[in-house]
Parts: structure tokens; sequence; C-alpha cells
């Protein structure tokens, strides 16, 4: 047990979580849980942006700060980071945290909460370590985000200058810097961090009610469909690109009784403000399927329904949880050299196809639908439980114990 | 492969009066079909409710066709004449009648949308016409109602307009799936899906999920075209079909001959005129002509006087509407709907020569039959279209109204020596020659 106190600092909360950053964060507190002997985590966010899914210790923003995430869909983490110093309500309340909860450890996840945070720490009468939780190298990430919503460039270059400034500061002064990926390790020394941890991406693992089941076994008979390829993601900005280059709108390639199913905000955006003249995106419908934001549970069914997952992301740092998901799942699986950014050791596994090219990746869709379902030996098989969180965060925790 | 092949007649069933097109295309294999008897010719339509393929008997359709594009009547319907201008007028009062902001307010596209439900809204009573007749006539008169007995080792081809009905081809793929017969789609063309611009609203889409479903489950496609196949294997490949099996089928342009030429009342025996036969459409490009015609008089060249011929088609209310108004054109550009191919012959036998200055084709059918009938034709660079003309016509930019005004000049002089070099070079094509390339293709 480690004879700590940790706060973690988020900009989302994690009660409810069910993508990428936040599940990431909720495993981090599990883990801390049972290795630490304090651990909180308090949630900085926007009741807009997260109307449930939050606890009674996270801090709700208030007032014109409020007001201002309201239509902050892609910036509001900036504003919250902002806020904690600037706005004079929130940075009472965080100071107050602090004064009370008086950690040895400040986990920041995300750099965000940091753009604030970094003036309040002078006011601390202590001095806590700090450990920047990296899920990414985050202002090339924010400043492809701002451009791709056609945000004003004059403030879209001010919004990336301060985080870029708040991330080179967090990684230069942190005690432990702790990345997703070795790439993005390399990246944090060369801006200054003294050292770093991987603690790749992982999964909880999965499990799917009966009624979860039996849910996607009507779906699929409702649909016609024989079996499925599923692409599970949310609106960031790697998952749309990497389904239009790898898989795109053109479903020429599959059967009717095959189809594609997307789960998770990426298929809302995917299938949503289509050209009305695109004849492939106007056709993609007969064998492509949204099915949303899913619950936990019904997410884990889909998984267990589905004959293949596809991982077709071609850029962005960071490592996906989907990729963690796909090997622990024990499915066919069809995905880029960089989905498996990471979990490189994976690659050679039997039911794994690895392409990069357009053209071999929908064939390779093509051809794991036609295959039967996979059956992995067992020692295969206990290789992938490697991926579950517990095994993926214990650097991150030997890292924390050594400070 | 049996013997056995099925033929989707869907299409024509209730079509009446002069064929074009694709009922000329279904119309001629079919009766090729049903002579060769190295077949079981067998035909299926979609079920009323569209839930089913059914058998159906065609020898009364095939009567009924035979007699109509054999008919020696001069007149045209007017009967049927009177009651459409009966029902425009009507329109036209109610729409004038209408406050003048409210008319203000309706866009062109409000009355596009108008005329499409419209046209579906009479389409919809027809089938429902037919479905009543059915149900009121005596049982040995009444199509066959059994579902359609596709075997694994039959052929099912469809050459009509199977994008009127989604569910036909859905039907038809699921077909396949369960069944594994052969499965053969003719493509007139593409050419919603890649000029969208020229068709009103509403086609696009049962298009292209239309030609999503005849690539992916089609074990060939025949094209009426090279172009034509040029563009299916295009779209192949934007739909990321991995390989589609195609066949070019040239299709027939033999003159009615069996039918007496009849003068239409609109035009003097010893006329002179040039011809442009087709659908009065935004992609038949008419509206450079009326350019061409402008700049003639504007440049005080004389020409001849322009008939068009063909039924209203997409997005061209304006052209036709300053074509018949502006004094410029009112007596040198006439526009003849719905006449018989009796009278279209005599169009065509009397002419000077003809212009078809579209913009794009499958294949461009009014140009062989202008050659067929031994008459030099002017058509465009484009698509299709210098392949249909095979040498034998003039080619012109289709926006360029100079250019065609400056080869109306070039040609018209010379028609008398260019007809005869096609009377002489120009063998027109039998559609027996087409079946048998479908035939080979199937």
């Amino acid at each position: 047990m480690i004879n700590k106190k940790i706060l973690m600092l988020s900009t989302y909360p994690i009660a409810g979580a069910d993508t990428g950053g936040p599940l990431r964060v909720k495993a981090i507190y599990e883990m801390y849980k049972k290795h630490v002997r304090h651990v909180k985590h308090v949630a900085i966010f926007s009741g807009h942006h997260h109307p449930t899914g939050y606890a009674a210790s996270d801090i709700m923003l208030e007032g014109k700060l409020a007001d201002a995430l309201e239509h902050a869909h892609n910036h509001g983490d900036y504003l919250i980071g902002k806020g904690i110093y600037e706005d004079d309500a929130l940075r009472q309340r965080v100071l107050d945290l602090l004064l009370s909860y008086r950690p040895d450890i400040i986990e920041i996840e995300q750099v965000f909460p940091y753009i604030g945070l970094r003036h309040l720490l002078k006011e601390l009468p202590f001095a806590p370590k700090l450990v920047h939780s990296s899920h990414n190298i985050e202002y090339p990430m924010k400043d492809e985000i701002l451009a791709m919503t056609h945000f004003p460039i004059a403030e879209r270059k001010a919004i990336v200058a301060t985080v870029r400034e708040a991330e080179e500061e967090l990684t230069k002064k942190a005690d432990l810097v702790v990345v997703v990926t070795k790439a993005d390790g390399e990246r944090s020394l060369a801006m200054g961090a003294k050292k770093y941890s991987v603690a790749r991406n992982g999964v909880f693992a999965i499990s799917a009610s009966e009624t979860a089941k039996q849910y996607w076994q009507h779906y699929f008979e409702k649909h016609e469909i024989d079996r499925a390829a599923i692409f599970i993601g949310s609106a960031h900005p790697p998952n749309i690109f990497g389904f239009k280059q790898m898989i795109g709108y053109g479903m020429g390639f599959l059967p009717a009784q095959h189809k594609i199913i997307l789960a998770g905000d990426v298929g809302t955006n995917l299938m949503s403000n289509l050209d009305e003249e695109d004849v492939a995106a106007q056709t993609a419908h007969r064998r492509l399927l949204s099915v949303g934001r899913l619950p936990q549970d019904l997410l884990n069914g889909l998984i267990v329904a589905a004959h293949t997952i596809l991982l077709p992301i071609t850029e962005g740092g960071g490592s996906n949880l989907k990729t963690a998901e796909a090997i622990v799942a024990g499915k066919h699986i069809v995905a880029t050299t960089k989905a498996l950014r990471s979990f490189e050791e994976y690659q050679s596994l039997p039911n794994m196809n690895v392409h990069d090219a357009p053209n071999d990746f929908r064939a390779a869709i093509a051809a794991s639908l036609d295959l039967p379902a996979i059956s992995l030996p067992t020692k295969t098989a206990e290789e992938t439980q490697k991926v579950l969180w517990g095994h993926c965060l214990t650097p991150m925790l030997e890292g924390v114990k050594a400070l | 492969m049996s013997k056995t092949i099925w033929m989707d007649v869907s299409d024509l069933l209730d079509w009446s009066g002069h064929m074009t097109g694709v009922q000329r295309v279904m119309y001629e294999i079919m009766t090729c079909l049903i002579e060769d008897s190295a077949y079981e010719a067998r035909f299926f339509k979609l079920s009323f409710n569209g839930k089913a393929l059914v058998e159906c008997d065609v020898t009364d359709m095939l009567a009924r066709m035979s007699a109509q594009a054999n008919e020696a009547s001069t007149a045209p319907d007017d009967a049927t004449e009177g009651r459409k201008k009966q029902i425009k007028a009507m329109v036209r009062k109610a729409y004038f009648a209408l406050p003048t902001g409210v008319r203000q307010r309706i866009t062109t596209e409000h009355k596009q949308k108008a005329k499409h439900v419209a046209h579906t809204a009479l389409h919809q009573a027809k089938q429902l016409k037919h479905q009543f007749a059915q149900m009121a006539a005596k049982p040995g008169e009444q199509e066959y109602a059994k579902p359609a007995d596709f075997r694994q080792d039959d052929t099912v081809l469809v050459v009509g307009k199977a994008w009127d009905d989604i569910r036909l081809v859905d039907l038809l793929a699921e077909g396949k799936r369960a069944v594994g017969y052969r499965y053969v789609t003719l493509v007139h063309d593409l050419i919603p899906v890649f000029q969208p611009h020229l068709f009103g609203p509403g086609l696009f889409n049962p298009y292209a999920q239309y030609l999503f479903e005849a690539l992916t489950n089609c074990d060939r496609i025949l094209c009426v075209s090279k172009n034509t196949e040029k563009d299916v294997q295009q779209l192949a490949a934007i739909l990321n079909v991995p390989h589609v099996e195609t066949a070019v089928v040239v299709l027939g342009d033999t003159p009615l001959t069996e039918i007496a030429a009849v003068r239409p009342n609109e035009v003097a025996a010893d006329e002179p005129f040039i011809l442009a036969v087709g659908t009065v459409e935004a992609r038949k490009n008419h509206e450079l002509l009326y350019q061409a015609y402008k700049l003639a008089k504007e440049q005080g060249k004389q020409l001849p006087r322009l008939i068009i011929v063909g039924s209203p088609g997409w997005l061209t209310n304006d052209f036709v509407y300053i074509a018949a108004h502006d004094p410029d054109t009112k007596d040198m550009i006439t526009i003849l709907r719905h006449i018989p191919d009796a009278q279209i012959r005599w169009l065509y036998e009397h002419c000077l020569l003809t212009v078809y200055p579209s913009i794009y084709e499958g294949w461009g059918l009014p140009v062989r039959e202008s050659l067929a009938y031994g008459k030099h034709c002017i058509t465009t660079t484009v698509a299709s279209l210098p392949e249909a003309a095979g040498g034998h016509a003039s080619l012109v930019s289709p926006y360029d109204s100079g250019a065609f005004l400056a080869q109306l000049l070039t040609d018209i002089p010379k028609a008398p020596q260019l007809n005869k070099a096609i009377a002489c070079t120009y063998v027109p094509n039998e559609w027996r020659s087409t079946y048998a390339m479908v035939k080979k293709a199937l």
C-alpha cells in the first residue's frame, strides 16, 4: 500500500465514464483505490456537457463560466483550465479543496487543469509532487480539432499557444510523466521531462448480460445481418479520418448479409450531414449502420455479437482504448499499424490482420467476415489478458510508488 | 446455365403510346427472346404490394404493343391532348388566383416538386386502376399471381427502369442469395448519379440505390456503350466494388419501315427544316439550339425552321416558354409532343439533317436513328456521342453555341451530299444483332 495522499484532477467526471479519456481516468482511480492509502478524484466540469454521471465531490461550474461552456464543444477543457485561476468562485473552490485535502501528489489528467492550477500552486503553503498523466500530446490535437470546426484563426492560435505553454511547463516540472505510448514518452523527453513511464491503454474485462446478448440477436435478425464488423469510437478526429481513409463510404465490397456497425459518436458523426449527391454516402446505409452511444453493457454485448472488430486509425498520438478491447475480445481484428501502437507484440496474433492500404483493409474486412469465428489457443488467450487495465497501469503505479 | 431466362417486364405492362429509349430496348429484346427456340422465355414483375416477384403472361401486352407500333392512325390522341390542356388551364387559373405575395414565394423548386408529386400520384393511380381491372377480370384473363419460380440454373435479366421501385432490385438480390441464379442487368446510363444537376430533385437517390445493388449483386452488367461501361467501372471504384463483369451491347437503330409515313399538320409539305428528336429536358441541351438561332439572327444568317419532337422532361419549362414567346424564335422553333411514330418517320425522311446537342448520354440512340434514316446528324463531343456517331456525324462542343451555329451553316448547304454518303456507308444495326450480343453475354 502506497502511503500517500493523491488528488486526481480532470475536466470531466468519471462516475458514468463510457468514452476513452474518462474510462482511462476511472481505471487509474480504481487501481489507486486498491494500492494507495488515500486517493480522491475530483472533476471540474461543465453540467451542460455532463448533465449526469458525476460524483457529489465533483465541482460543477457555475455562473458566467458555466454559461460560456454551453456552446464550447471543442475548447471547454481549455476554458475550465483558465477558469481555475481566473474565475473567482471556481478558484476559491479549488483552493479550498487543495487546502482541506493537502495532497502529497496532484495528478493532472490531460494538462488542461494545469492551465490555471500552475498559478494556484504558488499560493499553497505546501509543495505537492506533480504527476502529468498525459493521454496525448494535447496542443497539436487541440489545433487540429479547432481547425476542423473552423474556429476563428486568431482565437485558435491563442488557445493552442496557451495549451502548449502549459503542457511544456507541466512536462518539465512534473515529478513523473505518464504516457500511453513510447513515442509520446520520447516527445515528453524532448519537451524537458525528467523521465516517463509508459502505461498504455487497457480495457476492463468484457462481459455482457443475457439481456444485452438477446438485444443484439434481435437487432441482427431485424436488419438481416448474418455477420457484423464493428467499429467503436468517439467523434475524435483520428476515428473519423481513419474510417474515411481506410474504409470510406463505398460499401460495395460487402455482400448484403454482412454489415459494418458503428458504435459511439464516431457513427453519429459519420452518418450525419452526408452530401445528398454523393453516391457512396447515399448508398452506405445499405451495409453501414450506426447505433450511436451505448451503455457499457450493450457495448459489451455488441462486442460479443460481433464477428470482426475494426481499428482503422491512421493518425494521432496516444494509444487506442479500443485496440485493447479488440485484443481481449477474441474476435477477428482488422487494424492499421498505427492502431496497434504500443500493442505491437500482438501484431502476429492468429486473428490479427494488419493493413495500411485502404484496398487491402477493405478486402481483409470482407475476407474475415467469410471466415469462421476465431478460436484462440489457450496460451495466446492468456497473452491477450495482459491488455487489461490492471496489467497496463502497473508501470504508472511503480512510478508513483517511487515518488 | 439452364435454358430458362426470366425477364423483368415491370415497365412494359402499363406502357402505351410511342416507345422510346428503355421501353423500345425492352420490347425488342423481349420479342427476340420469345422467338429464340434455344430458350424458354418467362417473364416476371414486381407484385402490386411490392413484396414479391410474380410471373406474368405477356401475350396480351405484346399484342397491344405491336398494334400500337404498327398503327396507321395519323391523328394524335385528341381526347388525351384535350384533357391535358384542360388540366393545365385549371392549374394556371388556380395559380393566378393566388395572391401575388403567395405566388412570389412559390419557387421553381416548389413547382418541380409539385410536378414530381403529381407524376407519382398519376403512376400510382394507373397501378390502382390496373389492380382493380385485375380484380374485375374473368379468371382466364387475369395475369398470373404466382411467385416467379426462379431456379439455381436460371438466368434473370433486367433491362428496364429498375430504379422506379427499389424493392424490385432488393428482392432480386435476396433471391440471388437464396437461390443462386445468374443475374444480369442492362445499364442504360449512370447520368443521374454523375450529372445530378441535369435532373430535378428525387431521382438521384433511387438511381443510386439501384446501381449499388446492381453492381454488388449482378454476375454481369450489360452496357449500351463503351463510355457507359467506363462509367460503370468508375462507379464500381467509387463504391469499392472489387470486381464488376461488364459487356457492351450495341442497340438496334433500324427505322420503323413497316409504318407508312404521315406528315404532321404543323409542317408544310415543301418546307425545309432540321429535326431534333428526344425528350425536351435540360440534358438534351435544346437551349444551345435556341442560342444558335439567336446568334444567327444577330449575325443576319438564315436558318431553316427547327422542329423539336419530344415529351416534356426535366428542367425545361423556362426554355419552352422562352422559345415559344421570343419574337425571334417563335416561328423558327417548334416543339411537337406525343406525335405518333408515323409522323416521326415522315419528319426523319423529309428533314435536311438532324441535330442532337446532348450534354451527356448513355448511348445516343437518336444519332443512330438519324443515320439509319440516311440523315446527317450534328451532335456533340462528349460522353458516348462520338462512339454512337461512329465517324458519320459532325461533332461540336455542347457548350459552344457559336461553334454549333458555324457547323449548321457549314453542313446545311451540303446536306444532300452528306446524306447520300451516309446512305452509302452507314449500315443500321438490327435489333437481332443486339439480341445476339445480349445472348452471348448471358
